[in-house]
């Protein structure tokens, strides 16, 4: 279902849970694996996005979109205008509001980026989750990161045992 | 029906409005998250029990995750649960570089943890990169040494690099607290040879790079292809040994080795019977830095090799008094007695026919054999050396081992003089070129 709308090529995705959003061609194209299936000629029509839910997907599109105009080669004409550090400074704001999600969210995103191969937002996604690592106790990583203990009691001992210095 | 890009819509517009979750979804993205996240922290607890997000990520993307943090800090979260303790096994890039002071805390760590890490590991996974810094001691250094020489030996390890630091700073160091460490690194080498051998790179400038003091100081076994041995600050330094098997046939320079430490006296070099790893220069270049040079000692020539090259450091250190060269292909240590190396002469020419050096007193020579290689060198040392007083020749040395290992070896005649006619006649050959001088001649097989 690829349209045209203002010159510019669209591409119509759809996530499992039957949205479909329509975005500019250029704006797919961050993803690497939407780029592939482009230029594999697999994209006539709308392209399923499977395992990324609608809320997800949006989330994706609007990163990309976002993103699309630095290193997009269709989208070079945008950035001209600016400064490219004051450009790299704006997304670098703009993403630091982008990721204030909760952790569901960014899991999921981190799983969006890695099967849709963006790899800007992987490093974003992955960075964050790991920033809340060092100077914070064991049990705090855990909660930050939301994992959980599957240590029977005396399992969980031996671990305590061997690690110490992990526990300090 | 065309759609503004990145605006969603619902395909089936019943299903929707009865569901009260996709209304939600119709909010705006901000507004959506804010909510989110009020239920989120609003129920604390259902959000700390809730599913395991994190572990359930696949392999491959928390190692993306882990891979960001140092190895001791993906190590402690791998800890976190039990599906992700493997995890550290697969680390493509195994980093653990804590400050000093993270260092003396934990003690041991280092050590423990690389153990863990290398010796469970899947040889399939290649370690791009592994970098350690430790302590200067012994025990852990041992512990550290045997894991990366058996990951080395089993397993594909791009770059392996360490960072060794003597346990005291080196300004309270005394030089018998420099003796110690400088022992304590020789026998972690030596001990540790696999590691060292695979050794990318290795850091120890901390102990080379300003030493004031230093006098004396011995690599033995130095790998010298993975670690140019760059002498800096060290304006003390009168006795140098370097022992170099030279397996990778690098060809080195004295007088860029010495560059910084035109103060040695006394120099040592070991050729651990394999090839000569020292190129003949002219005397112009070498003599600044042989300037102060009064000792010299070549150990483990190889027997195959001519020695005649070995004139060149004569001819660039005038205050040179003694010079020992040690002819043997002494092997026991090795595999087998062959050479690892294609061993050829030496090139070299005399810079001058004319000769002459006014300090050399004493010229020793181990594994003397009576054919024109030797009797034509030591000729030419004693023409050329106006004041010797003594020349020592001595048999090839032995070692039980060697005999023990290759009995052919022993076989081999030696053509050391024996009888009273054949050491006159030589006598006489090596004086023949030279009228004034007549030193005493010693063979003392």
């Amino acid at each position: 279902m690829a349209t045209r709308e203002a010159g510019k090529k669209m591409i119509m995705l759809k996530s499992p849970d039957g949205m479909e959003f329509e975005v500019e061609e250029a704006v797919a194209m961050e993803s690497q694996t939407i780029r592939k299936m482009i230029e594999d000629d697999c994209a006539d029509t709308a392209i399923l996005i499977p395992n990324i839910n609608s809320k997800i997907l949006s989330r994706v599109i609007e990163y990309c979109n976002k993103h699309v105009p630095t290193t997009g080669a269709t989208g070079a004409a945008a950035s001209d205008t600016v400064a490219p550090a004051a450009l790299a400074e704006d997304l670098k704001i703009w993403d630091a509001e982008f990721i204030k999600v909760n952790r569901a969210t960014r899991f999921d995103l981190i799983q969006a980026a890695s099967y849709l191969n963006i790899k800007g937002l992987l490093d974003l996604t992955s960075q964050t989750t790991i920033d809340t690592i060092s100077d914070n106790s064991l049990e705090e990583i855990r909660s930050f990161l939301s994992t959980k203990n599957d240590y029977l009691p005396e399992e969980e001992q031996t671990i305590r045992r061997e690690n110490q210095w992990a526990f300090q | 029906m065309k759609l503004n890009r990145g605006r969603r819509r619902s395909r089936d517009s019943k299903k929707s409005a009865g569901n009260g979750e996709a209304r939600l979804s119709e909010l705006p993205n901000h507004v959506l998250v804010n909510i989110l996240e009020t239920v989120e922290t609003q129920s604390t607890k259902a959000a700390t029990n809730a599913e395991d997000r994190l572990s359930e990520l696949p392999n491959d993307l928390l190692l993306n995750i882990l891979e960001r943090v140092s190895t001791l800090d993906a190590v402690r979260t791998c800890i976190l649960s039990k599906k992700m303790q493997k995890l550290p096994t697969m680390l493509s890039q195994i980093v653990i570089d804590l400050s000093p002071c993270d260092l003396v805390q934990m003690d041991g760590v280092v050590a423990d943890v690389t153990d863990k890490i290398l010796s469970t590991r899947s040889p399939q996974i290649t370690v791009r990169k592994l970098k350690l810094k430790f302590f200067l001691v012994p025990s852990r250094c041992l512990s550290i040494g045997k894991s990366v020489g058996l990951a080395m030996a089993t397993q594909k390890l791009d770059a392996a690099e360490f960072e060794i630091m003597p346990l005291m700073d080196n300004r309270c160091c005394t030089d018998a607290h420099r003796l110690l460490f400088g022992q304590q690194f020789n026998d972690f080498v030596r001990d540790c040879q696999d590691a060292f051998a695979g050794l990318t790179r290795l850091d120890l400038r901390v102990v080379l790079d300003c030493l004031p003091k230093l006098q004396r100081m011995t690599y033995n076994h130095w790998p010298c292809d993975e670690n140019p041995l760059v002498l800096g600050f060290v304006p003390q330094l009168w006795k140098l040994s370097l022992a170099n098997a030279n397996l990778s046939g690098k060809i080195l320079n004295l007088s860029k080795l010495l560059a910084n430490a035109p103060t040695v006296s006394d120099l040592y070099l070991d050729f651990v019977s394999e090839k000569i790893w020292v190129q003949p220069e002219c005397p112009k270049v070498l003599a600044p830095v042989l300037a102060k040079l009064r000792f010299l000692n070549l150990d483990q020539h190889p027997e195959e090799c001519d020695i005649s090259w070995t004139m060149f450091v004569l001819e660039a250190a005038p205050h040179v008094e003694e010079l020992c060269i040690t002819v043997w292909d002494h092997k026991c240590r090795m595999e087998s007695q062959k050479s690892l190396s294609e061993i050829s002469d030496v090139k070299w020419e005399p810079s001058d026919p004319r000769f002459k050096h006014k300090n050399l007193a004493r010229l020793i020579i181990y594994g003397f054999q009576s054919d024109d290689n030797f009797t034509g060198y030591v000729g030419r040392v004693i023409q050329a050396a106006v004041n010797i007083r003594e020349v020592s020749l001595h048999d090839r040395k032995g070692c039980e081992f060697c005999a023990e290992k290759f009995p052919h070896m022993e076989v081999r005649p030696s053509s050391y003089p024996r009888i009273t006619e054949e050491v006159e006649l030589l006598r006489k050959k090596m004086t023949a070129a030279s009228a004034s001088t007549s030193p005493d001649i010693l063979f003392r097989s």
